[in-house]
């Protein structure tokens, strides 16, 4: 597990892990059905399609030997080889009963020069729609990037926003302008982490 | 044996303004991104057609030899 962290639902607060996607995980993407009820079908249908090339494109990678199944294999592979572009998906899975196992997706590559690029980032279309009373969880995986991004040793993430999607990363960065891509620096990623302290900050030290 | 985790995870403790009013935002504009690209996605193209032409090419070849 890479972190924990909560979203909001209309029952409360979910909690949500944030891990690599390990074999078979992307058999849950592809249950992903948009649900009777959505008051914007087109995102609904749209994080169905996004989630499924995501996992196409993971097994793509994986098949090459070029994807990762865990941030131990994306180290090891990395540092085996340094300039190696290695792919990996990053998961939201619920903690306890949900809508769906799987809340968000994030298909990255990290390149031959050690930056993240963001291909993919799809929200469950139950969790997408602007008044189902679910919100966080595409912030929630972008924390999770900068987390996997600091353990590379990576300073810049960057991605091709969307004309929907340009306003939440301009937000994200500060008000900083976003047309169709982004760039996150150390800076942005920094404040990212922030939101979240390790596990052993919350525990009293143990006498040795 | 389940392996065990070798790095420590993060944990969320306390909601933060910040995140509050990001929620917000994801609300009316949400982050999902993607190229609808799919080349390179469904493995080798199916296979072209050889030209028709080969053959033409091969007669006028010929035709041109006999009449040398």
């Amino acid at each position: 597990m890479i972190a924990q962290l909560s979203i909001q639902t209309p029952s409360g607060p979910q909690q949500v892990r944030l891990e690599l996607a390990r074999m078979g995980d992307d058999a849950e993407l592809k249950k992903w059905k948009a649900p009777r009820h959505h008051s914007r079908p087109d995102l609904a249908a749209d994080a169905v399609e996004l989630a499924r090339l995501a996992g196409k494109r993971w097994r793509y990678y994986l098949r090459r030997n070029e994807g990762a199944t865990s941030l131990e294999e994306l180290l090891e592979k990395t540092t085996a080889n340094p300039t190696s572009e290695i792919g990996f998906i990053l998961m939201a899975k619920a903690v306890g009963e949900s809508v769906s196992p799987t809340l968000g997706v994030a298909w990255c590559r990290r390149t031959w020069c050690n930056h993240l690029v963001l291909d993919f980032l799809a929200v469950h279309p139950a969790l997408n729609d602007p008044v189902g009373g679910y919100k966080g969880m595409g912030f929630g995986l972008f924390i999770g990037i900068a987390v996997v991004a600091e353990k590379l040793g990576c300073h810049l993430v960057w991605g091709e926003a969307t004309e929907s999607s340009c306003t939440f990363y301009q937000k994200l960065l500060g008000g900083t302008p976003v047309l169709d891509h982004f760039f996150f620096g150390a800076e942005a990623l920094d404040a990212l982490r922030r939101e979240l302290p390790l596990r052993s900050k919350l525990k009293p030290k143990s006498q040795p | 044996m389940k392996k065990a985790d070798t790095f420590e995870p993060l944990i969320q403790t306390h909601v933060s303004d910040w995140m509050r009013e990001m929620w917000e935002v994801e609300a009316q504009h949400p982050p999902m991104i993607g190229s609808r690209l799919k080349l390179a996605l469904w493995g080798p193209l199916p296979r072209a057609k050889k030209p028709k032409s080969a053959k033409k090419v091969a007669k006028t070849v010929k035709r041109a030899a006999a009449k040398k």
